[in-house]
């Protein structure tokens, strides 16, 4: 297709395309969920303080995680297929290392902004943000580093499908995790 | 990427300010649950709009991050700008739209009664709030990037936490103003 005299749909337009129309259907399922969890979210005061930040860890570390592993599949340091090395192995437990320490600063500063700005003392809300995190976590990180090397030998280039993919999943998986925990506490 | 002090020192403190961003996000969701729990397709839309928005700033920052490091481009004027910025603003108007039906069919169909006026409003909310955040996230991408890159840091690692982040904030932050100048 031509707009201006320009071909505008090319391979990378698809790719953009195809993923961030699975990205937003998944969003809208997550937005469904939502719906669901409003009136369980009122049950733990402060888990709407410490909802926006828990969903976006997941897009933030597990996202830098595909497109650090994207530019080492394209500079061919890595190859891609789960093997013994060492960069990879680096990748991953700097991912792990990242999301232990931002659940726990999430869920420490949440707690102190619903106590301090809503008088509600709820310590729970700690153990929430890191138990959640850790359940999302054994769900997403297999998922990340198989689906980017699924992609880049397929011919796909994960860096226009990762980004949509690990923030849909990830809000999907986080609100799952976040479910469980919530079913243990409450 | 390729030690882990390399990568823990790229990414902690911005990860650290984008959750920090994050948590005023939550702050203001808490103020707006009101106004979404009574429009119900607003409270559909919002995890798709969010999502939608930080995902531009992924594929742009990451693509735009593989050109620097191929070594295609060097500037804000290049033609692989452009040529991103045209693939990227069409598919954001068309999902904006997207969203916005679909949240309205599932509200309605649990119940939630609309007239043309609130399906008019709920597009130009979703639409208005992609267009200026995904033009603002594009904008921090590309000088963020090219500022980054100069610094012997990876792009990666520092702006898609921040232009998720501010992506999060600011959707949030201008979704609610439209919700209570329009609603």
């Amino acid at each position: 297709m031509k707009i201006l005299g320009k071909r505008v749909i090319d391979k990378d337009f698809k790719e953009i395309f195809t993923s961030e129309f699975f990205s937003v259907t998944g969003g809208l399922l997550a937005g469904i969920f939502l719906l669901v969890l409003v009136n369980k979210l009122e049950l733990i005061p402060g888990l709407f303080i410490l909802l926006p930040g828990f969903l976006e860890m997941h897009g933030n570390i597990f996202g830098s995680l595909a497109a650090r592993l994207g530019a080492l599949l394209h500079t061919k340091h890595i190859k891609p297929k789960f093997e013994h090395n060492k960069i990879l192995y680096i990748n991953i437990f700097s991912s792990i290392l990242l999301l232990i320490i931002v659940s726990l600063f999430l869920g420490v500063f949440s707690y102190i902004l619903n106590k301090v700005l809503f008088g509600n003392d709820n310590p729970i809300l700690i153990l929430i943000a890191i138990i959640a995190a850790f359940i999302a976590l054994v769900i997403e990180l297999p998922l990340t580093i198989f689906t980017t090397f699924w992609f880049f030998k397929n011919g796909y280039d994960p860096d226009d499908i990762m980004g949509p993919y690990i923030t849909t999943i990830g809000d999907i998986v986080s609100i799952f995790s976040l479910l469980i925990v919530m079913l243990v506490v409450i | 990427m390729f030690s882990i002090k390399e990568i823990f020192k790229d990414s902690i403190g911005v990860l650290l300010f984008a959750s920090a961003l994050s948590l005023i996000a939550g702050l203001f969701l808490r103020n707006v649950e009101n106004d979404l729990i009574i429009v119900l397709p607003l409270i559909i839309v919002l995890p798709a709009l969010n999502d939608m928005i930080g995902d531009f700033g992924i594929i742009v920052t990451s693509r735009f991050t593989t050109a620097l490091y191929e070594k295609k481009v060097n500037n804000i004027h290049s033609h692989i700008v452009k040529h991103l910025f045209g693939e990227v603003m069409p598919v954001a108007i068309f999902c904006a739209a997207y969203i916005s039906v679909v949240a309205i069919l599932i509200a309605h169909f649990r119940g939630f009664s609309f007239d043309s006026s609130i399906l008019i409003k709920i597009i130009l909310i979703t639409l208005i709030t992609t267009i200026s955040l995904v033009l603002f996230v594009f904008l921090v991408s590309i000088v963020g990037g090219l500022y980054v890159y100069k610094k012997k840091m990876d792009p990666d690692d520092v702006l898609i936490p921040i232009t998720t982040s501010i992506a999060d904030l600011l959707s949030i932050g201008v979704f609610s103003l439209l919700v209570s100048i329009l609603f």
